[in-house]
């Protein structure tokens, strides 16, 4: 417990508002370049964010326990 | 029923994937065998589920019929509009990850089954608890009606035609 203080909060947990920011604001990746392996970047910056957001939460879960 | 209409590759997988879950759910009803007339033994597994099979329930809950059929549909009809269903499963996580383990941890202490029980227990009262119960159920509807109707579609996709039920 890094926060011992009741109400505390880790800033670590600041990184979970990327995706959020990332995938909300539609501009970001309407668009079909670059394209890899055929697939527009529309498609593959969405399914980028899957295991992205995995990997954040890991490091939130790990830094901030 | 049109006997030509099966495809008997994707019959003999519907059937095999059937039995097998069928078999398995009769294996696993005998392999931990809880008091059912418990409420935290029928409705929570007795709260034995740890990580494992947590990750294997929350498959299931999101590769439903909605997954696999409506949203492939919508996407076919009205292309990547219907990939708003990808953005959104992402941005569900950190939420349930901020929320689930403080709200786990409290109803473990305190042996809270359901939502409704949580929120009289933390609140107290009749009425609002007793709103949040109905609220979950009202709200679960149509997503069961979803799932029927997902699934009268991959009956059908196998070549089975049989009068509609809804």
């Amino acid at each position: 417990m890094t926060t011992p203080k009741s109400g505390g909060w880790h800033p670590i947990w600041l990184i979970l508002l990327l995706p959020y920011i990332a995938l909300l604001w539609l501009p970001f990746y309407n668009q079909a370049m670059p394209n890899v392996l055929g697939f527009p970047f529309f498609y593959w910056y969405q399914f980028i964010w899957v295991p992205l957001t995995s990997l954040l939460i890991y490091v939130v879960y790990k830094v901030a326990k | 029923m049109n006997i030509d209409a099966i495809n008997p590759i994707a019959m003999a997988v519907f059937l095999a994937f059937f039995a097998f879950v069928t078999i398995l759910g009769f294996v696993a009803s005998r392999w931990k065998r809880g008091d059912l007339t418990q409420l935290h033994e029928w409705g929570l597994g007795g709260r034995q589920f740890g990580g494992v099979i947590t990750w294997f329930l929350v498959g299931g809950d999101f590769y439903t019929a909605y997954t696999v059929i409506a949203v492939p549909a919508l996407v076919y009809s009205v292309g990547a509009y219907g990939f708003f269903a990808l953005p959104y499963t992402i941005i569900v996580y950190p939420v349930v990850f901020a929320i689930m383990p403080k709200l786990w941890e409290v109803c473990h202490r305190k042996n809270h089954i359901t939502a409704a029980d949580f929120v009289q227990g933390e609140h107290g009262g009749k009425w609002f608890p007793a709103a949040i119960a109905i609220t979950g159920i009202i709200a679960t509807m149509p997503y069961i009606a979803l799932q029927l109707i997902g699934m009268q579609v991959v009956i059908k996709g196998l070549g089975v035609f049989l009068v509609s039920f809804l």
